[in-house]
């Protein structure tokens, strides 16, 4: 957690050329880029970890631009996010991220129950991913970035209760996605 | 159900395990922090190499030492300006000046001698002796009272040899020329400043050759050959060639130095005083210039006026090198 002040100098040293600062802001962002972004990508650490170098390459691109209305974990996140959306929708990658999660799978023996949630995990990544746009990025920003409500709210210019309600509306979609999977595996 | 389902769900979400980033990952992204976000030490580093040496650096140069440098030298000039402007005046003025003024200020200068004697009972400056004798001329050429009303000391007809004490205070401390009574000769007054055409009488009283006119109580003009030859005195003593034989002026003086006031007994007068003369005395011991200072009393005037034909001053040994100007006290007393 970056404090907003020590964020706020970090930054505008950073936007004044110090490698210092910058170096100091990857520390302490890299870690939830990071983890937000294997959760989008279903636990694969390289691709996760390559998502992330792209990330911040990106980042730095697009820092000058950067208005400071949200906090720069959020606008990271959005960076992220797009990142991974652009890395979804080609069709070499999507390939990739199924044989990663085949290749999650563990071979060992007795190692049932994990698979089970793993796959229980791989259902419910799955159908967050199926989600509209402004659900789906609502959805991962609050529960895999952990982002609260009011930022993500800040983030996207609409307020904290239309992000209450899309992610109400996100639950009750995934909900019936899950029932339905739920219906296909017991047929 | 359907709540149990949703909270499940949340569940599921947030309890998902937070994969740790592996350890090459933040060198990854440092190294990938553009070229252009330099390190604090490099960029100072950069910028002196970049940075022009500046010439006050290089030679020790300093914009406030040189501005203080140019302050002064312009103080300097401004105040030898104003002080040769000044001198500039003075000389123009000094130059302008003719006669005795001039011939008297260099006079003192070289003798040293002040303006008001530092024995005077009162120190009085030249300015305001002047000043004073103005006043007294101005009442001179005001119509003299029918009479005056004769004193109580006269109308009791009484003699005292010693001045009254409210008279004594004023004395004080006489001074340091020894003035005694001589033989009475001739006498003349004239102004000094009265030598000076573009000046007024300022009502002092010199010794001159010349007999005062009667009516004349205070100063009497001296001839025009007189106040020449005064001039001629004068500045025959600033060029510091000793006076001979000053042509209007007694130059015996006497021996026996040791009064510094002159008793004067006088015919007609109805009370005793005590006058303060201011004189100036030249070198040779004679009587250049006397100012009666401080008296409007007519008979006085006159008392003196008809006393300085007898005065005779004498100069101690120190004071011959020059003429002085001294304050003394002419005390006037009944004949017995």
């Amino acid at each position: 957690v970056i404090f907003e002040g020590s964020e706020r100098k970090l930054l505008a040293r950073a936007r004044g050329g110090d490698r210092d600062a910058a170096e100091e802001l990857v520390e302490q962002t890299y870690a939830v880029v990071y983890a937000s972004l294997c959760r989008l990508t279903g636990g694969n650490a390289d691709l996760a970890a390559d998502l992330t170098q792209d990330t911040y390459r990106k980042a730095w691109e697009a820092l000058p631009g950067f208005d400071g209305r949200s906090k720069l974990s959020t606008w990271l996140y959005r960076i992220a996010y797009t990142t991974f959306l652009n890395h979804v929708r080609t069709p070499r990658r999507l390939v990739d991220i199924e044989d990663s999660a085949d290749a999650l799978r563990d071979p060992s023996p007795g190692a049932d129950d994990s698979l089970s949630r793993k796959e229980e995990s791989g259902h419910l990544r799955n159908a967050v991913l199926e989600l509209p746009e402004d659900l789906r990025f609502t959805v991962t920003a609050h529960f895999w970035a952990g982002l609260p409500i009011p930022e993500i709210a800040r983030n996207l210019g609409i307020s904290a209760v239309a992000i209450r309600k899309r992610l109400k509306k996100a639950f009750s979609i995934l909900e019936a996605t899950l029932e339905n999977d739920d219906a296909e595996a017991q047929r | 159900m359907m709540l149990k389902r949703k909270d499940d769900i949340r569940r599921r979400l947030t309890i998902a395990e937070v994969p740790k980033p592996p350890v090459d990952l933040v060198h990854r992204l440092k190294r990938d922090i553009p070229k252009h976000y330099t390190s604090k030490t490099a960029k100072q580093v950069e910028h002196k190499d970049r940075e022009p040496l500046p010439l006050w650096n290089f030679w020790g140069f300093s914009w406030q030492l040189a501005a203080g440098v140019l302050i002064l030298v312009g103080m300097t000039w401004a105040v030898f300006q104003t002080w040769e402007s000044e001198l500039r005046e003075t000389t123009k003025i000094s130059e302008a000046d003719t006669g005795v003024m001039s011939v008297e200020k260099f006079e003192e200068s070289v003798t040293g001698a002040p303006a008001v004697d530092e024995a005077a009972p009162r120190a009085q400056s030249a300015p305001e002796a002047i000043g004073s004798a103005t006043r007294q001329q101005a009442e001179a050429l005001r119509p003299a009272p029918p009479e005056a009303p004769p004193p109580l000391e006269a109308k009791a007809g009484e003699f005292a040899p010693e001045p009254p004490p409210a008279e004594s205070g004023r004395r004080g401390r006489t001074a340091s020329e020894n003035v005694q009574r001589a033989n009475p000769e001739e006498r003349e007054t004239s102004s000094e400043r009265a030598v000076r055409p573009d000046k007024k009488d300022t009502g002092t009283t010199a010794l001159a050759g010349a007999s005062p006119t009667a009516d004349d109580d205070r100063a009497v003009s001296a001839p025009a050959a007189t106040r020449t030859a005064a001039k001629a005195v004068s500045r025959t003593e600033a060029k510091g060639e000793p006076a001979a034989a000053p042509p209007l002026f007694r130059t015996s003086s006497f021996a026996d130095a040791g009064e510094d006031r002159l008793e004067v007994a006088v015919k007609d007068l109805q009370l005793e005083r005590i006058v303060r003369v201011r004189v100036r005395v030249d070198a040779a011991g004679s009587v250049v210039e006397a100012t009666i200072l401080e008296e409007d009393d007519a008979a006085v005037l006159e008392a003196v006026r008809a006393a300085a034909a007898e005065w005779r001053f004498t100069l101690t040994e120190d004071d011959r090198a020059g003429s002085l100007t001294r304050t003394i006290e002419i005390r006037l007393r009944r004949t017995p």
